[in-house]
């Protein structure tokens, strides 16, 4: 019967079974790199994301100075609003997208963050389109201040949200992030190709040392001789 | 690697312990030769067969070998090509498969033209003709008598026969066999398979004098050991 320390494999052991099967791991590498690299340069839709902010207004209402303790009160509420259907519906409409876009596609490239220690809400819109981006990340707060100004339901928020205080720009492209999807791919590949050779040493079931020969079968191991080439050199 | 072993298949006239008598491969024949005579001291294995689990597992080259090396120390050695279904002993000597046994078992020719003597001082016996009647060949009595006969002639009877699990002619040879040496290539088959050819030789009652595992994966720290060094100073 084998023992454990036999079956075992030591670093060297392991090192030459790697170095033995670079080949299989080299190809593995360079298929799932091929396909992530694929999938990044080919498939994937690049995706462009603009960006644009607001400061929400703070108010001297009182002789203590600003009402901050309203106003920060009113930075999520402002944030939230933006993701409202009456707003997103409004920028379809002023932008014409009714054909092309409903309000939940325009909501999910939509992302509206707000934080509590400062008054900025920031706006930001990933699209396929650079162009569509810009316009409706721009757009959104347009109709956020037109709508805060202009509908009686959303008073609080009259004349509460500025006028951007940064101007959304061409969409910038995002995704597909393509060197780390290239590394990813790599190093995929590179452990799948290590994965596969270890299952085979693991799974391997055939004898390749004279210990093993002689641990199954009563009988004396006469020789072990050595694979050799061929040497024509006469 | 897949490469390397077709090149030894085809180059059965290559003589790894002629052309490179030095070389570790050659050490290794020379081990499995001083373990065999050890074995065979009190002379009781005059024909020895040579079988393996499967096919291409290096008998033919391992035979040849072992035949030269006993040579070159001064045995009487007669090679015997009983795989009638691929013979392959006509190939190490250069020789055309015609006037061989099978044609010496039909009365076509006689003992003298049966027997061959290579450039090498190694008397061999080649397959002849191929027929269909295999197993009629290998169990008559003329085949046993010829062997009975030439046991009286030669310190050693190497007989190449096919591989145990494709067909039963190595259990049938094994009658005309004092014993056996089964060889093994390294890492090529199954451990149950191995088990299962090597149990079924044992039921014929032939003792199996030993295992050999042939194309063994040496390291290079292995191969270039001090012994490769001691002989390549003269």
């Amino acid at each position: 019967m084998e023992n454990q320390e036999e079956k075992g494999l030591s670093i060297i052991e392991l090192f030459n079974l790697l170095l033995k099967n670079w080949l299989l791991i080299g190809l593995s590498t360079v298929l799932v790199a091929a396909i992530a690299g694929v999938y990044a340069f080919v498939i994937a839709t690049p995706m462009y994301e603009s960006k644009s902010d607001i400061i929400v207004q703070v108010e001297s209402s009182s002789e203590l100075g600003y009402d901050y303790t309203t106003a920060l009160r009113l930075v999520p509420s402002i944030a939230e609003f933006m993701k409202k259907d009456i707003v997103l519906d409004d920028v379809i409409q002023t932008l014409g997208l009714e054909t092309t876009m409903s309000t939940a596609q325009l909501r999910a490239g939509l992302t509206v963050t707000s934080s509590n220690t400062t008054f900025f809400v920031y706006v930001s819109y990933v699209s396929d389109d650079p162009e569509m981006a810009k316009l409706v990340a721009d757009q959104i707060v347009a109709s956020a201040r037109k709508i805060a100004n202009e509908n009686e339901t959303f008073s609080s928020f009259k004349d509460k949200i500025s006028d951007p205080t940064t101007v959304a720009k061409l969409g910038v492209q995002t995704s597909p992030n393509k060197p780390l999807l290239l590394i990813i791919g790599v190093l995929l590949g590179g452990i799948l190709g290590v994965g596969i050779v270890l299952v085979m040493e693991l799974t391997n079931n055939t004898y390749r040392t004279k210990e093993e020969l002689e641990a199954d079968f009563d009988l004396q191991v006469l020789g072990v001789i050595p694979s050799f080439e061929v040497k024509e050199e006469f | 690697m897949k490469l390397f072993s077709k090149k030894i298949e085809s180059n059965y006239s290559y003589l790894v312990a002629k052309e490179a008598p030095t070389s570790f491969v050659t050490e290794q024949l020379q081990k499995m030769i001083v373990n065999l005579e050890y074995a065979n001291v009190d002379g009781q294995y005059k024909v020895v067969q040579f079988t393996s689990s499967m096919q291409s597992e290096g008998k033919t080259t391992l035979i040849s070998n072992v035949a030269y090396l006993l040579a070159t120390r001064g045995k009487k050695v007669l090679v015997v090509d009983l795989d009638l279904r691929r013979p392959k002993v006509n190939r190490i000597y250069s020789a055309i498969n015609k006037d061989g046994l099978t044609d010496y078992l039909l009365g076509k020719i006689d003992k003298k033209t049966l027997i061959r003597k290579s450039e090498d001082n190694i008397d061999y016996i080649i397959s002849g003709e191929k027929t269909s009647s295999i197993v009629q060949i290998l169990e008559s009595q003329k085949l046993k008598d010829l062997f009975e006969d030439l046991k009286h002639d030669y310190d050693y009877i190497l007989l190449d026969t096919p591989p145990v699990i494709v067909v039963s002619d190595a259990l049938l040879i094994n009658r005309i066999a004092d014993g056996v040496i089964f060889i093994i290539a390294h890492g090529q088959g199954k451990k149950s398979m191995v088990k299962e050819a090597i149990s079924s030789l044992t039921r014929n009652n032939v003792p199996i004098i030993g295992l050999c595992m042939t194309q063994d994966k040496v390291t290079k720290g292995k191969k270039y050991g001090y012994t490769y060094k001691y002989y390549s100073n003269d």
